[in-house]
């Protein structure tokens, strides 16, 4: 026997191993565990060029995508290229409260790449993490009657059975407008419940966090979305900091699977309440 | 940074230089080299499989098939299989390799 068909063989008796362990054998069915098919979805989301030198010291064949012509049209940077690039190796991996110098440098990053003004801590306020894990939040009510039949997208996600924490978008329906419906859209959640002097400053903080303006980005893709602060929490006990409307999340390209992803959540220095909500496509 | 969650702790340096330096045709060592990234693989899932608990598999596995690269899985595995399985894949790993040195002679 040939050292390929010995290989062959002990790919073959593993595989059967494996089979054994009735989840895994579902999964290895769908051939999406095997371990070119992994290289390859964790390629596609993580290649950039502060990866390429850990690319290469796997040993391994690589996926397609990081042939040379990948390469090249990873130069042809978008706006998320861009970001996933510069933020990668700057970026704790870790829930986080910036540092000041940690902070500038990363503003500094953003509106480079975006030309959205960025703040760690703006107005002499600051949440307790910069850097934290989003979670996926339902749809809000956004006036009473609202059901999730009424919502465009992402109906999948349920709606939360209470209000958000400023209550209802629009007083009625009739008075519903568009502004409300993309703050409902574009909403994001923080732990304003936890900060230090909230329950001291209650009526002061929580004027100035309603509606709140923030830029999301997911650090792993470069993918940044234009939020705004719709409701507090998440609890503690649930390892997250932040998190994001159905279709914050989808954006992020965090919906699927344990959609949960660690995030830069940043204050957008928008007094003029000119940046648009949504995801950032193009560099203002 | 790893591709898949556990790259840090394999060496396949040796049995790279081993199939590369070989005198088989270039379109075998390409297959042969799959082949060794699907045994360590196919390997280090199924001991993880054997330390986790049988309810735990399917979270295991939704988890690696939507990040394969996520550092969280370390910290998944360390809450539920072993609080030293960073050691242990290490190990585990150096096993499977040592069995393909073996398969590359024969």
């Amino acid at each position: 026997m040939n050292a390929l068909s010995a290989l062959q063989k002990r790919s073959d008796f593993l595989n059967k191993k494996l089979g054994k362990h009735k989840a895994a054998k579902k999964f290895f069915t769908k051939t999406s565990l095997l371990a070119y098919n992994l290289r390859e979805k964790s390629t596609r989301l993580l290649a950039g060029a502060g990866l390429t030198g850990a690319l290469l010291m796997s040993g391994v064949n690589l996926p397609a995508l990081l042939t040379p012509s990948h390469a090249e049209s990873v130069k042809s940077a978008s706006v998320s290229e861009t970001l996933k690039n510069s933020l990668g190796p700057i970026t704790p991996h870790t829930p986080t409260k910036l540092e000041d110098g940690e902070a500038k440098i990363i503003e500094d990053v953003i509106l480079a790449s975006t030309g959205l003004p960025t703040k760690a801590t703006l107005d002499g306020q600051q949440l307790n993490h910069q850097v934290g894990y989003i979670g996926y939040e339902q749809h809000l009510r956004r006036y009473p009657g609202d059901t999730l039949l009424d919502h465009d997208d992402e109906q999948i996600a349920g709606i939360a059975p209470g209000l958000g924490a400023w209550g209802y978008f629009a007083r009625s329906q009739s008075q519903f407008t568009t502004q409300d419906y993309l703050r409902e859209k574009w909403y994001s959640v923080a732990q304003t419940l936890y900060l230090p002097n909230w329950n001291q400053d209650f009526v002061k903080l929580r004027d100035w966090y309603k509606y709140r303006k923030i830029l999301v980005v997911n650090p792993v893709n470069g993918t940044a979305v234009v939020t705004v602060l719709g409701d507090a929490g998440p609890a503690h006990w649930t390892g997250k900091q932040f998190g994001g409307s159905p279709e914050v999340m989808k954006a992020l390209n965090l919906h699927l699977g344990p959609r949960k992803g660690l995030v830069l959540f940043l204050f957008l220095d928008d007094p003029d309440n000119q940046i648009p909500l949504g995801p950032v496509t193009t560099k203002i | 940074m790893s591709i898949i969650f556990y790259d840090h702790l394999v060496d396949k340096t040796e049995v790279i230089l081993l199939i590369e330096n070989s005198n088989q045709l270039e379109n075998h060592k390409g297959k042969m080299k799959q082949l060794v990234d699907d045994i360590i693989h196919q390997g280090l899932i199924e001991y993880i499989l054997q330390k986790l608990h049988p309810h735990q598999h399917h979270t295991f596995l939704s988890r690696l098939e939507n990040a394969p690269y996520d550092p969280e899985l370390i910290s998944y595995l360390k809450d539920h299989a072993s609080v030293d399985i960073e050691g242990e894949l290490q190990r585990e790993a150096e096993k499977l390799i040592r069995e393909i040195k073996k398969d590359l002679s024969t």
